[in-house]
């Protein structure tokens, strides 16, 4: 359904050309969960962003790839037309309930605002669906709570609106930019029950951005792991997660603890990411992995294919 | 474990904060919030100990109770046999010394405008002055503990990342050294590759300085990679209290359950459990006068139907925290010896 292909997102500026996204492929299809990983500052929410069309501009642009909604080039789009594929077609959910919503609208009015604008519903018609939105999110009393602002909410609650506002048209394509780092862990298990609920409902396709190993597991199908600009391994969520094989995989992995894991120490990853304006010739990871060898400081690894669906950056594996 | 003296002693600690019209109004008509409702813990030496909860659940409020910067509506904090409320001059200066900070956000506490030196030198020039070149060699001794090289001694904390401030914040905990670090969520700023280092380092360092930690996090993976023994909180009390792998392994608490599988990997919670989950927490001015998760746990919810006199205890009356093990307390009816 989407297909992302050699995408490329670069800024310019005083500091010369950054490559954010450095040639990402992937694709997605309905009713599936694709999870994106990686550090800070690797590229992830720049992909994300740029698929909607919001990456930050005139700072960024992409420079070559191309992005397909169902068959259809979506880079090309008028921004008339982009922004009826934003309404309709793509969702997004941003990390922070706190300052996604509008502080001076009603709840109601902020969930019925894409029934309106691109549902074309009028006033009791959105009503009634906003009403029926708040629900299937499990917002309690939702009659009572359309007048009401999003200071009167809890964290919580208000994440459930910025989802309810999300999947108020009937989008096909959600992307969720780590929707639950600033929640609590009880509220996070609820929210991601509700929305893998609603997936199944509706076979949304979902392409879910967080550093949260546990949260992968629990909801992607699959997953990608981003290390400056690119797409290092990608591979079925079980697989990746119980037999990674590109070494920054292993070190991401070794690095993070999990309730599961107990004290076993933990190995964290020497040095830091590479700065995008000034990217290694070779390997990206090169100056951090263990296995380094002559061949990766002087090309980039090519992909290869270790079994269906799963592959991988790295001449280890050649 | 076999504990003889704890480090610090905290007995029925309650903060009660005046909201609306707070002290303003007749007696009568005065709210509260109950931030922390009646809390009692010990820590021992050179342990870590975890108080875990959600927003709201009077962590970070018990904690700032403990270090002196506000002072309890009622209950005390002990240290040494005095009640830290009591210390004047001398006395409470060494009980500042010896119990330290290290907070979530290495951007906001260390000074803008001070190099690093001058940040982890000020707590020994106020409290331990030295001749300059002896401060110096320890200012230079810290940083090597933490992991820094002497260079970073010139530089201002603009100039750091994230992992390096708060290493200087660990940095400056440890200049006067303190036999207690009070550690509130220390690594959830930090980006993913950075925490595994700082809380390495938190662990090396309890070991070769003999410290004890109060970790305050939200985080349940951090919790378990870093503590010998947690208190779950719940609306400003405690709900259970164990070591930390009988926690982790047997939870007793619903509430803990909840915590724990919401934070496993393999557990996805339901959708009946998820609403039920995501009614919202009691609000503190009006707490409900029983069990304060009765409304959110799944227990008491099956009993209205099928056990009324169970949920009428759970909804009426508030379940004292009780030893169901050695080291393993539980505020829940369903362990109550009285039925």
């Amino acid at each position: 359904m989407l297909e992302v292909t050699d995408l490329q997102v670069h800024f310019t500026t005083r500091q010369g050309t950054g490559r954010a996204v450095d040639g990402v492929s992937f694709n997605l299809e309905r009713g599936e969960t694709l999870g994106l990983v990686g550090e800070s500052g690797c590229g992830k929410s720049i992909t994300a962003l740029s698929i909607i069309g919001l990456h930050p501009r005139p700072a960024s642009r992409v420079v070559c790839g191309e992005i397909e909604l169902d068959g259809e080039s979506i880079l090309a789009l008028s921004k008339r037309e982009m922004r009826k594929v934003r309404g309709e077609r793509i969702s997004m959910i941003l990390q922070d309930p706190l300052t996604s919503l509008n502080p001076v609208l009603t709840i109601g009015k902020q969930v019925g605002e894409p029934l309106r604008l691109h549902r074309n519903m009028d006033r009791s018609a959105s009503r009634n669906r906003v009403i029926e939105l708040l629900r299937q999110l499990h917002i309690p009393g939702p009659e009572s709570k359309l007048d009401d602002h999003p200071h009167q909410f809890s964290g919580g609650m208000r994440q459930r609106v910025v989802g309810a506002i999300a999947l108020a048209a009937d989008p096909d394509l959600l992307i969720a930019d780590e929707p639950t780092t600033a929640l609590d862990v009880t509220l996070q298990a609820a929210f991601l029950a509700h929305l893998r609920a609603i997936q199944r409902a509706r076979g949304l396709a979902i392409l879910f951005i967080t550093h949260d190993f546990s949260i992968i597991a629990k909801m992607c199908d699959r997953v990608a792991v981003m290390y400056a600009g690119k797409i290092v391994e990608t591979g079925p969520t079980a697989k990746l997660l119980s037999s990674p094989e590109h070494p920054y995989t292993q070190a991401l992995l070794e690095s993070v603890p999990s309730v599961d894991r107990g004290r076993k120490r933990l190995n964290s990853i020497g040095g830091s990411p590479p700065s995008i304006y000034d990217l290694p010739k070779g390997c990206t990871f090169e100056p951090r992995c263990s296995y380094a060898m002559d061949r990766c400081r002087e090309s980039y690894p090519l992909q290869f294919d270790i079994a269906d669906d799963h592959s991988v950056s790295c001449w280890l594996l050649e | 474990m076999n504990h003889p003296d704890p480090i610090i002693g905290v007995r029925e600690l309650k903060k009660h904060f005046p909201v609306g019209g707070g002290t303003l109004l007749p007696r009568k008509e005065r709210k509260f919030v109950r931030a922390v409702d009646g809390v009692t813990f010990n820590l021992y030496a050179q342990e870590t100990l975890s108080l875990v909860g959600e927003s709201g659940s009077g962590k970070t409020t018990t904690a700032r109770m403990i270090l002196r910067l506000i002072a309890p509506t009622s209950g005390r904090v002990v240290f040494e046999g005095e009640d830290v409320a009591e210390l004047r001059g001398t006395k409470l200066r060494r009980y500042r010394a010896s119990v330290q900070a290290v907070f979530q956000d290495p951007w906001s506490s260390l000074n803008p405008r001070k190099r690093a030196e001058s940040i982890i030198a000020e707590p020994i020039v106020i409290n331990q002055p030295l001749p300059k070149a002896e401060l110096q060699v320890r200012v230079e001794e810290l940083l090597a503990a933490v992991g820094l090289g002497p260079t970073v001694m010139r530089h201002y904390p603009h100039e750091f990342s994230g992992g390096m401030r708060q290493r200087i914040a660990v940095a400056r905990a440890l200049a006067l050294n303190p036999s207690v670090i009070i550690l509130d969520e220390p690594v959830s700023a930090l980006d993913v590759s950075i925490r595994a280092q700082i809380m390495n380092l938190l662990r090396d360092l309890q070991e070769s300085f003999r410290i004890s930690y109060l970790l305050i996090a939200h985080d349940l993976a951090t919790v378990r990679y870093l503590s010998d023994r947690v208190a779950v909180m719940y609306l400003g009390r405690l709900v259970e209290v164990a070591p930390s792998e009988e926690l982790f392994e047997n939870p007793m608490h619903p509430y803990t359950q909840a915590l724990i599988a919401g934070s496993r990997s393999t557990t996805m919670v339901d959708e009946e459990a998820a609403r039920l989950l995501a009614s919202d927490i009691p609000s503190p001015v009006k707490p409900p006068s029983g069990c304060a998760f009765y409304a959110r746990c799944p227990v008491s919810v099956a009993a209205r139907s099928h056990d009324p006199i169970f949920y009428k205890r759970t909804v009426t009356e508030r379940p004292e925290l009780i030893e169901v093990r050695p080291g393993h307390l539980v505020a829940c009816h369903q362990f109550d010896p009285k039925d």
